[in-house]
Formats: structure tokens, sequence, C-alpha cells
């Protein structure tokens, strides 16, 4: 009895693991082709890149786009220059505010406590589109339309709960005794936070600042509508101005634009991966 | 100690607590209020500062238009489909990256299929809409050369397959966030239950079906549950890919805003078509919240 159901066993086990064999290697392929396609295309003349049919490999691989892109020609590299200063603002921003507000809700029992924290989850669904109107209309009257400081707060609003809620998870973390020994140590308040706390929320405020980063480097609603000019906007929207707003697309350009564009994300990933992937699952997984 | 503190402790914790509260409240309570009142005016981008109050009347103009009809369901559409297939396919590679069948390099699968995740909304959808391009696309060519196909086919010109093309677009980029979601599920389900049940002589299928998918479920709730809700908002990738296009196709309420908001420039319209998206937001909101606080570790 048991070996014959073994045998139409091993027949199914087999065609099951070819049909999961099939599955992965199809859905690996569909997950990176568009990496290969964007490399290869960045990496075609012009003339080359709208061939018809279009060529599979690059038969005549130059690096004239990507020279272009360094010499500014594709768009203005300025638009980096913004996304480092909007996304490094923005971490302080979630850091500073993140950790007081965390270290708050963590250690203080008020009574509100519970109802703060929904507060601070549900606000993730307020859809930027719709508060971008009265921003834009208050923005403009106080003039904080096409500044800095302008972008860096709104963006601060797509991190902040998440910083919050991961902060202070950290701080609960951390047993009470150990504040009330560096009290008795003569450490007041603050220096008990920066000098014993801290350091052990450390990979906390890592991935706190990678993700505030990684979102404000995506953002691409507020960075459309409260930066009018190229001195502000960011590379997301940056990019979407500059060639969408053309009547002839120049995929190559685009191309490399795009892999502009996707490069210090790549780079900041290859590091911190634990970060990014500890970050994902504190998000989900709760403890 | 206590009688030479300055402040009480409640005194504190409400003060640490005033960073974040300014920010949130003034970028985000307080345009969502102005936001909720404008869609009572009418308003214009011309002459921003003059509302003038007109009740209901948007409302009414916008529920009695049938684009606004076809447009929500656009929305529910592409998003429920999106993501499902989100779902089924982080499934199944989560419990491959998890399970037994592959035997070696499942850290490098995993590295390799998060990767869309990374990338900018703006990359993705540029990338796809060159790829799906009716003559130079590599799709069709693709397609054509596997023989799956006959002609070109217009991806992002025709009105059914514009959806195709965007709830491609969205399962490539939001899969990998549900994957890595589902695995480290998978990783907190105690391996002596399985165990157990492969003494009992439980098969792989049904070992899944009453073990895994239960303990999975208010994880894959939460999941779906944000993808849902990351894609009912989710601007750029349908603006930058079709522009809600061929006509209104693909337009989703977050174009539909904007565009009447900035193109056409009727903000009190355009805050009162995001009222009712909110209305839908909130529906969405009570069961992230129930499911948050009501699921959880349940054997």
């Amino acid at each position: 009895m048991i070996k014959e159901s073994n045998r139409t066993d091993t027949n199914t086990v087999y065609l099951f693991k070819v049909f999961v064999l099939i599955f992965l290697i199809a859905y690996l392929a569909f997950t990176l082709f568009p990496f290969y396609w964007m490399i290869t295309t960045a990496l075609k003349t012009k003339a080359d890149a709208y061939r018809i049919p279009p060529q599979v490999w690059p038969y005549r691989p130059i690096l004239d786009n990507f020279r272009e892109l360094i010499q500014g020609k594709i768009f203005p590299l300025r638009y980096l220059l913004n996304s480092f200063i909007i996304g490094g603002g923005v971490i302080g921003v979630c850091l500073f505010a993140g950790v007081l507000a965390g270290y708050s809700l963590s250690r203080f029992q008020l009574r509100t406590k519970n109802h703060i924290l929904v507060f601070i989850l549900t606000f993730q669904m307020f859809p930027s589109v719709l508060l971008v109107i009265p921003i834009y209309m208050y923005y403009l009257r106080i003039g904080l339309l096409d500044t800095y400081i302008g972008l860096i707060l709104v963006n601060s609003t797509l991190s902040l709960p998440f910083s919050v809620w991961l902060l202070k998870g950290f701080f609960d973390t951390i047993p009470v005794e150990l504040e009330e020994a560096a009290a008795i140590d003569g450490c007041g308040r603050i220096r008990t936070l920066t000098k014993v706390i801290l350091p052990l929320i450390g990979p906390g405020i890592v991935t706190v600042a990678v993700f505030a980063f990684l979102i404000s480097w995506q953002e691409f609603v507020y960075g459309l509508t409260l930066a009018s000019t190229e001195s502000v906007r960011p590379v997301s929207p940056g990019i979407s101005v500059n060639f969408l707003a053309m009547m002839s697309m120049k995929w190559e350009e685009m191309m490399t634009a795009v892999i502009a564009l996707i490069i210090p994300v790549v780079i900041l990933y290859v590091f911190l991966q634990r970060y990014v992937i500890a970050g994902l699952t504190a998000g989900a997984v709760k403890e | 100690m206590q009688k030479g503190r300055f402040l009480t402790d409640k005194q504190v914790a409400v003060i640490l607590l005033l960073p974040v509260l300014i920010i949130l409240g003034s970028v985000g309570v307080i345009p969502l209020v102005s936001a909720l009142q404008m869609s009572l005016t009418k308003t214009s981008i011309i002459s921003i500062s003059q509302h003038k109050f007109v009740g209901l009347r948007n409302f009414m103009d916008i529920l009695t238009n049938a684009d606004y009809w076809q447009i929500v369901k656009n929305t529910f559409l592409i998003t429920g489909i999106a993501a499902a297939i989100r779902l089924a396919i982080a499934l199944g590679l989560a419990l491959l990256l998890t399970g037994t069948i592959i035997k070696r390099g499942k850290n490098l699968f995993r590295s390799l299929f998060i990767l869309p995740w990374l990338i900018p909304g703006v990359a993705m959808a540029i990338v796809w809409m060159w790829m799906l391009g009716t003559r130079v696309g590599i799709i069709n060519y693709l397609l054509r050369s596997l023989h799956l196909i006959e002609a070109n086919l217009p991806w992002l010109a025709d009105k059914m397959l514009a959806k195709v093309s965007v709830i491609t677009v969205f399962v490539w980029g939001g899969t990998p966030f549900i994957m890595i979601v589902l695995i480290a599920g998978l990783q907190t389900i105690p391996q002596d239950l399985i165990d157990a049940s492969r003494i009992d002589g439980a098969g792989y299928w049904s070992r899944f079906l009453f073990i895994i998918l239960p303990l999975l479920r208010s994880l894959m709730a939460i999941a779906v549950l944000l993808s849902l809700i990351y894609m009912f908002q989710n601007f750029v990738i349908i603006y930058t890919l079709t522009g809600g296009g061929p006509g209104i196709a693909t337009e989703t309420f977050s174009l539909y805003v904007y565009k009447t908001a900035f193109d056409i420039g009727r903000i009190g319209r355009a805050c009162a078509i995001g009222t009712t998206w909110l209305m839908f937001l909130l529906v969405f909101a009570i069961f992230y919240l129930r499911s948050l606080t009501g699921g959880g570790k349940k054997a």
C-alpha cells in the first residue's frame, strides 16, 4: 500500500519541482530583464537605441551617454544635489523628532499613548496628492515654495510615523533599570539618553536613516508641485519634468538618467542591506 | 530627586512629543482640514485666495459625473487585481525561499528578487514605458519572436492593455515588499510544528493549507492592506506611464485630483473628489487597524 502511493507521489513531486523551477526562473527573468534592458540601452548609440527590430544585445557599446550625464547634458546635476540635501534634512528631522517621540511613547505612561500611536499610523494613509493642494497654497503665501526647508518638512511627514514607531519599539527593548542605574551614577536624563541608550539602539537609528533617505529620494508628488525651479527640485520629479515634457523621447538618454537615479539607492542597499530588510520586517511583524 | 524636578514626568513626555506633533500637525493635519474645507467651496487656481462657499454643490457635481464613477471603478479594478497577483506570486516566492525544495542560493535569490523595490517609481515607469513601446519596445519584439503574438500590441494606447501595463508595473515593483514580509512571517513558524506534521504523515499540500496558511493569515492581511493603500494613492507610476490614458482608462483617484486641481484649476472640486477618496481610504484604515490590533499571534 505504502509503496504504491510512494511511486505516484514521487512522480507528482517531480512534476511539482519542475513547475517550481520554471516559476522561479520565469519570475527571475521578469524581475531582472528591465535592469538588463535599461543598462544595455544606455550603452547604445542614438541610432542603435531605436533600431527596429531592437538589438537584444548592444553590438557597439559606447560610454558617450554616461559622459554626457556627468557633464550635465542629460539633466541638471543639481537635481542630484537637491535630493541629497533634502534626504539629509529628512534624516535629521526624523532622527531628532523620532528619537524624542519614540522615547516619550516608550517610557512615559501617557493615557493617550495608544491613541497617538494609532494617529501616527493612520497618518501614512493621507494621500499626498490631496494634501499638496492646500500645502501649495500655504507655501505660496508664506514663501516656502521652492525652498529646501519646505521640501524637507513635507518629506519628513512621509517617514516620521514609521520612524517614531520603529524607535519606540527599540526603546521598549531597553530595560528601565539601565536608566535608573545611570541616574544613580549621576547622569541627568539627557546624558543618560545620549551616552547610554542611543548607542544601544544604533541599528534602529541606522534603519530610520536609511528609510528616511530612500523614501525622500523616491518622493514625487511634493517635489513636482512644491519646487518650481531647478534650484530646489529633487531628482525624481526632475527627470519627469525634463523628459516627459519633450515631444521626442530620447530613450538612450532617459535610460542613462534612470541609472543615475538608481545608483545611489543601489549603493546604499549593497552596504546597508541588513538594515533595509530589518526595517521592512519590523514594519510588519510585531514581536 | 523628585522634589528638585523642574518639570513633571508628564510634562516632559508631552514636550518630547512636540516636534513630531508640530510637524505632522502643520504639514499633515492642517492641510487635511483645509482640503476638507475647500471641498465646500469654489476656488480657482488663478485667484487662489478667494473661496466662494457653495456647500455640497461640488459633491453633487462629482457624484453625477459618469467619469467619476469610471475612475472609481478603475481605481478598484487596477488596485485589486494588482494586489491579488502580488500576493499570489509573493507567497509562492516566500514559500520557495524558506522551504526545502531549493537547496542552495536562497540568499542570492532573495537579494535579486528584492531589487525592484529599491527602484523609484519614476524610474520604474520610464523603463517600462520604453519596453512597452508599440514599435520600438522590446516586449513586442520578444513576444513576436516567440510567436506569442502576431503584430505589435499597443500596450499603452489601448484601453484594456493600458490597464494590464499598469498592473504589470505595480506587480513588478511591489511584489518584493510582500515577499519579504511573508518570508519574515514564515520564519517565525516554529519548526517543531512542521516536523510534527511530517511525522504524522501530512503531505506538503495539507501542511500548507492547515498549518502555514492560518498562521500567516494576519500577516498576509496586513501585507495586502498596505499594498492596497499604497496603490490606491500612488500617483507617480500611472502619471509617468500613461498619464491616466488613453482617455481615462487608467486614471485613478490620485490623477483625477491632481488634474482637476492643477490642469483644470478647479481646486474646490479637486478637494471634493479627494474627500470622497478619503472616505474609501477610511474603510481601508478601519480594516488595517483591526488587523493590527486584533490579529497578531493566534495559534
